[in-house]
């Protein structure tokens, strides 16, 4: 896998954040479209959930692209984020490049789905809360959608200095733990 | 997009255009999926000098809003299916008392409970006839967070304009959905408020209607007394059973929105004046009709999409205008029954060449459903 894919600045991009109820798939996914619209994409951020407030299938996703965005549900992700197994049936078949917490799933489900341990490297920076982040690091490390730069503005834009600076290094374990896989695999 | 463009949500976008049409009193019951719009009330209400109240049921939610309104003051409630049809018995009487507010129904899956986290179309008929005794009302389905955002200052214009209760009704997809969205200045939407009486108090008749225009409505509190009440009243608000005043009232309620279609009704046409298909769909749907009839465009086929924004009053003329040369209509809905195609068939006729396409498993239409009708 090229871990340096073709710049999307200016296409559609697709991309969609799946686990249980609680995982924080919306709120990655708000700082992702947060993100675009810095660069001056246009943006659609949809969710589905059930009816318990923890637990159960939950995915988030988000659309970005320079044109309008007229359907706003993802039809074909550039990238399918997976962070626990409630939600690895889903995409089972899917074509997409899949990045998926290895330190909670066991296997992926065929050669475009790329385990890292998102969960395990959240503790290991000392809040188990921020896996969703360390996915979004290595997502855009290996995606470009968008760039660092947007991501880390996103989320000081959210946060106070002391709360942002722990998302924004959520963010860079992400994307170095990414890079390491880059390199084993090539 | 302007540079203040931001990710803003349908229900926080909804809860925003209220602020900027002048609501200053929210009273509600939250129910998924409208609750953002209530935690965004009691946050922000009291900070510019308004009032939230988070009220035992649904019921006493429309009772709060008809008396704040009549203070004077710009009041809504926010609900969805469950909730709304709580709200039924007391609307009716906002209808009848002719007391502007607005009602915020998220529509999500039902019947009854149904999904509460699930999108729906199925409430147009109770928009329209949940209350009972023969009246009408406006309402309105925004299909993205910009709509959300001035179809809220536009219902709040409406129901002081008219003295009437409006309905914002948007999907649970609408009212969930984020999008970057730059939130208008004061002064760039216009804002209507109620006429107020100028002459002297003593004498003052709460109904005293003319011609075509709605009477000026007066506040509680104010130097003007006056009398409010569900059943049939005359000009002063006092019961009044004489069947010539009960033909005019009854009219009246009819004629005052009838009459004004022109400023009420609205739809936005997408590619209508050459197709040979025209698709009718309203919220979400919208969207994904668009989506559809721009992919059959690639293929050469000549698809045309008519967005409905005001359910009610039905924009048939709008239709009827839309369909000419056109050899197909598809109306898709996320419902059972076909809410809207019934309309439809209505105004068009039933030798119509109609197809549904309906969703009712809390699932969305997707573009690949609408394209399977065109061939």
């Amino acid at each position: 896998m090229s871990g340096q894919e073709e710049n999307k600045l200016n296409h559609k991009s697709e991309i969609i954040i799946a686990g249980s109820g609680g995982q924080g798939q919306i709120f990655a996914a708000t700082v992702l479209a947060d993100a675009a619209i810095l660069e001056g994409k246009n943006v659609v951020q949809t969710q589905t959930y059930g009816i318990a407030q923890r637990g159960g299938f939950s995915s988030a996703e988000v659309i970005m692209d320079k044109d309008d965005i007229l359907f706003h549900q993802v039809e074909k992700p550039d990238m399918i984020i997976v962070l626990n197994e409630s939600a690895v049936g889903r995409y089972s078949n899917t074509v997409a490049t899949v990045l998926y917490d290895n330190s909670l799933i066991k296997d992926g489900k065929g050669n475009n789905w790329h385990g890292l341990p998102f969960a395990k490297i959240a503790a290991e920076i000392g809040d188990g809360k921020v896996a969703n982040l360390v996915a979004v690091g290595a997502m855009i490390y290996m995606s470009k959608v968008v760039s660092y730069d947007s991501i880390v503005s996103a989320i000081r834009r959210k946060f106070s200095a002391a709360v942002a600076e722990k998302n924004v290094a959520a963010i860079n374990s992400g994307m170095k733990a990414a890079e390491t896989l880059i390199k084993r695999t090539g | 997009m302007t540079s203040t463009s931001r990710l803003i949500q349908g229900n926080e976008a909804i809860a925003l255009g209220a602020f900027y049409a002048g609501a200053r009193f929210y009273a509600g019951y939250p129910i998924t999926p409208s609750t953002e719009i209530a935690e965004i009330c009691s946050r922000e209400l009291p900070k510019l000098g308004g009032t939230f109240m988070q009220m035992e049921d649904e019921l006493a939610s429309m009772g709060a809003i008809i008396g704040a309104s009549l203070t004077g003051v710009k009041s809504f409630t926010a609900t969805s299916g469950p909730g709304f049809s709580l709200m039924q018995e007391n609307l009716g009487m906002a209808t009848m008392g002719e007391v502007p507010l607005v009602v915020i129904d998220i529509q999500r899956s039902g019947p009854s409970t149904g999904l509460a986290t699930k999108p729906s179309q199925s409430d147009f008929m109770q928009l329209r006839w949940g209350r009972h005794g023969d009246q009408t009302v406006i309402a309105i389905c925004p299909s993205s967070v910009r709509e959300c955002f001035e179809m809220t200052v536009k219902a709040f214009n409406l129901s002081e304009q008219f003295r009437t209760p409006v309905i914002v009704a948007p999907d649970e997809i609408v009212g969930h959905m984020r999008e970057n969205y730059a939130v208008p200045a004061p002064g760039e939407l216009p804002v209507c408020d109620r006429i107020k009486p100028s002459g002297p108090a003593d004498g003052y008749k709460p109904f005293n209607f003319e011609g075509d225009k709605v009477a000026p409505l007066a506040s509680y509190g104010s130097e003007y007394i006056f009398h409010i009440t569900s059943s049939m009243h005359g000009e002063d608000g006092f019961s009044n059973n004489d069947p010539q005043n009960a033909a005019r009232r009854v009219a009246q309620l009819h004629k005052k929105i009838e009459e004004h279609r022109g400023d009420i009704v609205m739809t936005k046409s997408y590619d209508v004046e050459d197709c040979d298909i025209l698709v009718v769909a309203t919220g979400a749907v919208a969207r994904t009709a668009r989506a559809a009839a721009a992919e059959a465009r690639k293929k050469g086929l000549k698809v045309g999409v008519l967005q409905l924004i005001t359910i009610w009053p039905f924009p048939d003329v709008e239709i009827i205008k839309a369909v000419e040369g056109a050899r197909k209509v598809v109306v898709a809905e996320m419902n059972y029954s076909g809410q809207l195609a019934g309309e439809v068939v209505k105004a068009l006729g039933p030798q119509v060449n109609l197809k549904k396409v309906n969703s009712f498993n809390g699932q969305i239409i997707t573009p690949a459903d609408i394209l399977k009708e065109f061939d």
